[in-house]
């Protein structure tokens, strides 16, 4: 390995190792009931994300100028068993650097950025540690070798998401979207995860190089379980209706998810299978039909939403759809720059998102007038009933949400079929089961409210 | 020191102390335990340094000390620790602890225990204790499968000493093992005990601190019928997911809680008894769940001392009252659900990529569960702890005191040091 390429090596680590020192130093503040000052989280945060960000450009360029090749860092073996490595490696190609880049860049952009925006908040440390948490688990689907360290990345990336989206954590609404949008990342996480144990049972290995070796009814398999993995955190249709309803997180936090990183991480994953991609005809129309799909849908159900976040956040899954399509037909490198180009722009639109209103404001006081609207007719010809019609389609989401509460309803009546019948049962033994419960659920109540 | 002194004084402290808890005046109680216990650890310690961290098995008469017995025993120990260290003042003051320090006692023999005699008696015996217990509690539903289960294992007894009928004595010990660890649907007793409330005296018969080394030595005796292995082996893991789902489907915490035990177990029982892949998956799964299982079950034990056994339709609030023990109960919830960075994510991980016998539709059964209990998690951690606070508890100090947060920080910490360096760990440091 030439010197400069070992440079480069280290420079990976550091990029992706620092945001999770940024998490231990907070964290153990936090723990230990003393979280460092604002100033110094902030400062913290500064440092790490600039000098990672530093490497990641470093390493970029190096790539980007084929003055490096394609790095793979071995950091050793998590755990070894008979018949089992979990390897901690690293592999960074252009696409995944460039993946870390956005994540270190952007992240460090909504950090900075929230600095006067939560001031004094409650949550102000709670919310740093998620962005770092974040950024770490972004880190490691961008340049984590094996399948398992992307698993690994995947789920921070989803356990930091939900927390995320039920920041404000007095009011319910927003708790009660978080745990929606959970429900439907560890539906879709089932794929990713039975891929994992799928690529290891048919490769012997987690490794993400061993995708091309795969034969082609396996490679067909774990294509389609990765590519159904990847559909939650995309918002791909029928698992779009997280995504309104995730904007009840502080600013910030929406830029990182429906703007820039969160977001695009299902599209980044389907370009780290390309080797299975161009194997199956089959799971490249798959892509591309959820993809076009999912583009029509965040385009009819965006026109119609009635605040801006919401409005950016269905433009944006509109783009990724745009971005699946791309893959779907086999244009990664323009997929790589779609998604690259739109993290960035949708980002700068979703922080800038807060301050429109005062803007419009502003220019109304300017104007001296109202700012015209555009107005729609209200006629009685074909054209406006099927207007009308997909109007209504389109308020109501396509009814997706409603289809997913049906099946919701539906597993949960069985579920409490069985259940009672449980609770029954339990009467019959004579263990009082809810009786029992009613009785003696209040036993001894707040031991420490007595003191 | 020989192996049978470093036993002695193992299971020696574990009897003395259950004595001096009953024998000791009632604020010495908790102490008393804790003393033996930290005994106990040591010696468990010395004895895995003894073998050479799991590495050089040691073979004493009637004991065996192997990997799994210096990687589970010390766990159980710990989690057993916190547990004493979290639970109120009530259940220090009574009985509690010299019960649990019995079955404990029982358990610790049956993992050094050599023969499968001597494996079912300690059993039988820890079942015993809990049998009394439950009698004592007035548990009646859950009196009936602890008793259906010393049945079982009496029966086994004497099969297991001819050392004929192999089948008859696996379809014995699975039975025993079923309604001991209460799998779904043989978890009624240990839902109707936690529904009645999250005090000690429902949480010990609920913890998988037995019975899962009766499934361990199935194994090896249908070693000639693996078709039938592999059906008991999905057959157990498809009770995971459905109690998994149960868990979701949940109003109250105690009962959210029994299924989510029933789930784990039944992941811990479908990994020990799969032999091709060495049961290492299935012990190291039994090893981190006893810690995350006893944290859960404390931090939820201390959410019921605070606000009773909260109602999962509504939200709590009692994050901005009780931070400290809304991350611990956060950080338990997450790792039983094989979250990153602890020990649970790499023993899923090992029993996921290390069973074949039940297939891929075993694994799908697995990961599935674990799907369920990761949701489940953070569904009790928004109900219990976010949302707006009612006000009820307002002015009331909620959060961690001294001893509770050394006893879960304890806890805790062995979780993501054995996720960050599972190397530590006997069991894994043998199958290197």
């Amino acid at each position: 390995m030439s010197h400069l390429q070992a440079l480069a090596s280290q420079g990976l680590v550091l990029a992706v190792v620092l945001p999770l020192i940024a998490f231990t130093f907070l964290g153990l503040g936090m723990l230990i009931g003393h979280p460092p000052r604002e100033r110094r989280v902030h400062q913290l945060l500064a440092v790490t994300h600039s000098a990672s960000l530093v490497f990641a450009s470093a390493v970029l360029l190096g790539l980007g100028l084929e003055v490096l090749q394609p790095i793979r860092v071995d950091l050793g073996t998590l755990v070894a068993v008979r018949g089992y490595h979990f390897d901690l490696s690293l592999f960074g190609s252009f696409t995944g650097v460039l993946y870390l880049w956005l994540t270190v860049a952007l992240c460090g952009l909504v950090g900075a950025f929230s600095a006067p925006y939560l001031h004094q908040d409650e949550g102000y440390h709670r919310f740093y540690l998620l962005l770092v948490a974040l950024t770490f688990g972004l880190s490691l689907i961008a340049v984590g070798a094996g399948l398992d360290l992307v698993f690994a990345g995947w789920e921070v990336v989803g356990l930091s998401s939900a927390l995320l989206i039920a920041y404000f954590v007095r009011r319910p609404a927003p708790v009660a979207h978080g745990l929606m949008a959970f429900g439907i990342y560890r539906t879709t996480d089932v794929g990713l995860l039975l891929a994992l144990v799928s690529l290891h049972h048919y490769a012997g290995t987690t490794s993400l190089d061993s995708l091309g070796e795969l034969d082609p009814s396996a490679s067909l398999w774990v294509g389609a379980l990765i590519v159904f993995g990847a559909m939650g955190k995309g918002a791909i249709v029928p698992f779009t209706p997280w995504l309104p309803r995730a904007m009840e997180g502080p600013t910030p936090s929406s830029a990182i998810f429906y703007g820039a990183l969160s977001i695009h991480a299902s599209p980044f994953l389907l370009l780290r299978i390309t080797p299975i991609l161009d194997q199956h005809a089959v799971l490249q129309a798959v892509v591309l039909g959820l993809g076009s799909l999912t583009a029509l849908h965040a385009s009819t159900v965006g026109r119609v939403q009635t605040d801006v976040k919401c409005c950016l956040g269905y433009a944006s899954v509109a783009q990724v759809g745009l971005i699946w399509m791309w893959i779907g037909m086999g244009f990664y490198t323009i997929a790589t720059l779609h998604l690259a180009s739109h993290a960035v722009m949708r980002t700068w639109q979703l922080l800038r998102a807060p301050s429109l209103l005062h803007d419009r404001h502003r220019l109304m006081q300017f104007l001296g007038t109202h700012v015209s609207r555009p107005r729609y007719s209200d006629g009685s010809g074909l054209l406006s009933r099927v207007r009308r019609k997909l109007y209504r389609f389109a308020l109501e989401r396509w009814y997706l949400d409603d289809l997913l509460g049906g099946i919701t309803t539906l597993a949960r009546q069985g579920l409490n079929a069985v259940d009672a019948a449980d609770r029954r049962w339990a009467r019959v033994l004579g263990g009082g089961g809810a009786d029992a419960a009613d009785e003696q659920s209040t036993v001894e109540p707040l031991e420490v409210r007595s003191q | 020191m020989s192996a049978a002194l470093w036993v002695g004084i193992w299971l020696g402290a574990l009897v003395g102390g259950a004595l001096a808890v009953l024998l000791t005046r009632t604020e010495e109680r908790r102490w008393s335990a804790v003393g033996s216990l930290a005994i106990a650890f040591g010696v468990s310690i010395g004895l895995s340094a003894a073998t050479g961290w799991g590495a050089a098995p040691l073979e004493a008469g009637v004991i065996s000390v192997r990997a799994v017995t210096v990687t589970v025993g010390p766990a159980m120990i710990l989690a057993a620790i916190g547990l004493v260290l979290v639970v109120g003042r009530r259940d220090a003051g009574d009985t509690e602890l010299a019960w649990l320090l019995g079955v404990l006692a029982c358990e610790s023999f049956a993992l050094l225990a050599a023969t499968d005699v001597l494996l079912i008696g300690a059993e039988l015996a820890a079942c015993v204790v809990l049998v009394l217990h439950a009698r004592a509690q007035g548990q009646r539903a859950h009196l009936v499968y602890l008793g259906a289960s010393a049945l079982l294992m009496s029966a086994a007894l004497p099969v297991a000493w001819s050392g004929d009928h192999p089948e008859l004595l696996a379809s014995l010990l699975i039975g025993a093992a079923c309604l001991r660890l209460g799998l779904f649907p043989f978890s009624t007793g240990a839902l109707a005990s936690l529904e009645g409330g999250l005090s000690l005296k429902a949480l010990l018969p609920s913890l998988p601190f037995g019975g899962v080394l009766l499934l361990a030595r199935v194994s090896p005796l249908l070693a000639e019928r693996p078709a039938l292995a592999t059906a008991i082996c999905v057959a157990l893991l498809g009770s995971a997911p459905l109690a998994g789902a149960l868990a979701v489907s949940q109003q109250r915490l105690g009962r959210s809680l029994g299924y989510t035990f029933a789930a784990a177990h039944a992941l811990i029982a479908a990994g020990v008894l799969d032999a091709a892949g060495g049961q290492l998956g299935g012990h190291l799964l039994w090893a981190a769940t006893l810690l995350t299982a006893c944290g859960l079950g404390a931090s939820a034990h201390l959410v019921a001392l605070r606000v009773g056994d909260p109602d999962l339709g509504a939200f709590h609030g009692l994050h901005g009252s009780a931070p400290a023990l809304s991350l611990a109960f956060l950080l338990f919830a997450v790792a039983l659900a094989g979250a990153p960075g602890t020990v649970d994510f790499v023993a899923d991980d090992v029993l996921l990529n290390t069973v074949h016998g039940a297939g891929l539709l075993g694994m799908a059964l697995v990961v599935i569960t674990l799907a369920l209990l990761g949701f489940n998690a953070l569904r009790l951690q928004f109900h219990v702890f976010y949302g707006a606070n009612t006000g009820r508890f307002a002015s009331a100090a909620l959060d961690l005191k001294g001893r509770e947060r050394m006893g879960l920080t304890l806890v805790g910490l062995v979780i993501v040091l054995g996720g960050v360096a599972p190397a530590l760990l006997p069991l894994v440091n043998q199958a290197h």
